[in-house]
């Protein structure tokens, strides 16, 4: 790779020992990957939950955070395992505590915002289009690409970190324009659309996942009066199943006005792929986990709600209280918690037995002491959470529309389709 | 996303039984190495610096190191996986290519802090989440041999990657 005489001193540790590591990581990494150079980034954004971590990862990181090294750019963090603030009230064994505290401790020596969500774009991470970026989160990043028009690779969060540290990313795949040329068609034409919830755009993101691994696809045949919420039930689910970094949605992603746009006036690589309603109904019985009906616990938030998704369950509740044996859970942000608690939804839903929960989110793993309390069957509305829940944590799971998800909450057992 | 597809088509056709094919220019130095073997020396690409050795421990799949591997024993825990139930604790792994969550470079580095990580890494194709977590490993990893790993080095055969010079050398089991 070709370094400037600013980054070759980067490596040379004339700047610490943080950014000296920071560098060795990134040329390493574009050396891998045919990278020519550097590129300045504008926003970061990594995981830092202590299953991932563990304890060696949280030495990493106290190491490299060590003589004060500092991120250049405006960089934010995924949820962690709790809510801080509830800390006590949900019986959080102080092991956890203890550790957040040491990634809290090592985060904020650097300069990180700590925010802990997964909608950090809601909160004010926000890149222009063109911007390169490093988000190591998959749904997002996709998000960033795609709905955007920002350009980021998918980063592991060692080289976005060590990006936030330097302010600089290798220049390689999505961040270059070429790259960014759909591959390959995907018609939705036979399927009927009008009928299709959020439930069913994320069924179908399960299954675009499946059919597509790590192509770029050009989606067509989209309605134009689409609620992003369901685009993003695509995008968020399909990074489970596969490793797409960027979807070209027609009419929707600033780089595809159209089918050729998508393409770059080229051939596609690839045949088209024509979904079928039969396709998506299999995928849909592929997702729930779950063998039990009685359920520990219905939780809402992968990504964090937002306030209209607060708005609509606390709507759906209408004042009834959940079954006594079930836990509620609504995961979001602080913001959107103090703007449900302006609004009066906070109070509807805890008089109905809900939590508001912070700070953490269905993937985050607050399972590991969730299940030390007796949770073990859980629902919820998201395909990706359904996935994690159940592979990373042994949950088992059942997977539905945010309507079969609170009817279930209230009934104490399952009622939505199987 | 052109590299990707490079990558992809690159794994594809060296894993095919036809491998040595495609890479025609292939001629390893011979020599003598441990026990008297004959010792291939290969070409490849380093992702890493540094010089390992160990048996080797060869597998022909992807391996995630997030939920695929026990960073506590070494142990791949992958239900189906050609490794199910071995550990790559003090190997020279050689594998095709990483898959699954970019998380899997925290997970390599605890099993490395623990002292159950390979010593060394061959694989077909690199990918980001391997490369990173030897990275930060210092573990020597090298790429794109001039032959295909897969073919040419058998789980058991003593194996040396050097990482600063771009060499593989192999001593055959048997």
């Amino acid at each position: 790779m070709q370094l400037t005489e600013h980054e070759r001193g980067m490596l040379s540790g004339k700047y610490g020992q943080g950014v000296k590591q920071a560098m060795e990581i990134l040329t390493a990494y574009g050396d891998c990957n045919n990278a020519g150079r550097m590129i300045p980034i504008t926003s970061v954004h990594i995981a830092g939950n202590y299953p991932v971590l563990l304890d060696e990862g949280i030495e990493w990181l106290e190491n490299i955070a060590a003589g004060g090294t500092k991120v250049k750019v405006l960089t934010t963090v995924n949820p962690e395992m709790y809510d801080f603030e509830q800390a006590d009230a949900l019986d959080v064994p102080t092991f956890y505590r203890e550790r957040q505290k040491k990634i809290d401790d090592a985060f904020k020596s650097m300069g990180i915002t700590l925010n802990y969500t997964c909608h950090h774009y809601l909160v004010g991470n926000v890149p222009r289009f063109g911007d390169h970026i490093a988000w190591a989160s998959s749904g997002s990043q996709v998000f960033a690409n795609s709905i955007i028009g920002a350009r980021s690779n998918r980063d592991g969060d060692h080289v976005a970190i060590a990006a936030a540290i330097t302010g600089v990313i290798p220049e390689w795949g999505l961040h270059i324009t070429e790259n960014r040329r759909g591959d390959v068609l995907v018609d939705l034409g036979k399927l009927d659309l009008k009928k299709y919830g959020n439930t069913e755009y994320k069924t179908l993101g399960w299954l675009f996942g499946r059919l597509l691994g790590a192509k770029n696809p050009v989606v067509a045949n989209l309605p134009p009066d689409i609620d992003m919420e369901n685009v993003k039930g695509i995008m968020y689910t399909m990074t489970v199943t596969g490793g797409a970094g960027l979807v070209h949605f027609v009419g929707i992603t600033p780089e595809a006005p159209t089918v050729e746009a998508a393409f770059h006036g080229k051939s596609p690589r690839h045949p088209d792929i024509v979904i079928t309603q039969k396709e998506v109904d299999k995928a849909f019985k592929e997702i729930s986990s779950a063998k039990h009906d009685k359920l520990d616990l219905v939780i809402f938030g992968c990504p964090h709600c937002t306030i209209r998704d607060v708005q609509h369950i606390v709507d759906l509740l209408d004042g009834r209280k959940v079954h006594k044996d079930t836990r509620f859970w609504i995961c979001t942000s602080r913001w959107v918690k103090t703007l449900s608690e302006r609004m009066g939804l906070l109070e509807k839903l805890q008089a109905s037995g809900g939590h508001m929960v912070c700070d953490t989110a269905p993937c985050a793993g607050p399972y590991w002491y969730l299940k030390k309390q007796g949770v073990q069957v859980m629902a919820i509305n998201s395909a990706k959470a359904n996935y994690y829940a159940h592979g990373l944590c042994g949950m088992e799971t059942w997977f539905g529309s945010t309507e079969a998800c609170v009817e279930s909450a209230i009934s104490g057992k399952w009622e939505g389709p199987r | 996303m052109k590299s990707e597809m490079d990558r992809r088509e690159f794994i594809k056709a060296s894993v095919m039984a036809g491998a040595v094919a495609a890479f025609g220019l292939f001629s390893p130095a011979a020599g003598f190495g441990k026990g008297g073997k004959e010792m291939m020396t290969i070409k490849a690409k380093p992702v890493t610096s540094g010089v390992a050795e160990g048996e080797a421990l060869v597998s022909r799949m992807p391996i995630s190191f997030t939920g695929g591997m026990d960073p506590s024993t070494g142990v791949i825990r992958e239900p189906g996986h050609d490794l199910e139930g071995q550990s790559v604790a003090g190997k020279i792994l050689v594998f095709p290519n990483g898959k699954g969550s970019t998380t899997g470079c925290w997970q390599y580095y605890a099993a490395y802090k623990r002292g159950v990580a390979p010593v060394g890494i061959i694989n077909v194709m690199a990918e980001g989440v391997v490369v990173v977590g030897a990275i930060i490993a210092h573990t020597p990893m090298v790429q794109q041999m001039e032959r295909n790993p897969l073919e040419c080095i058998k789980t058991g055969d003593h194996v040396k990657i050097d990482a600063d010079k771009g060499l593989v050398f192999v001593t055959p089991a048997s």
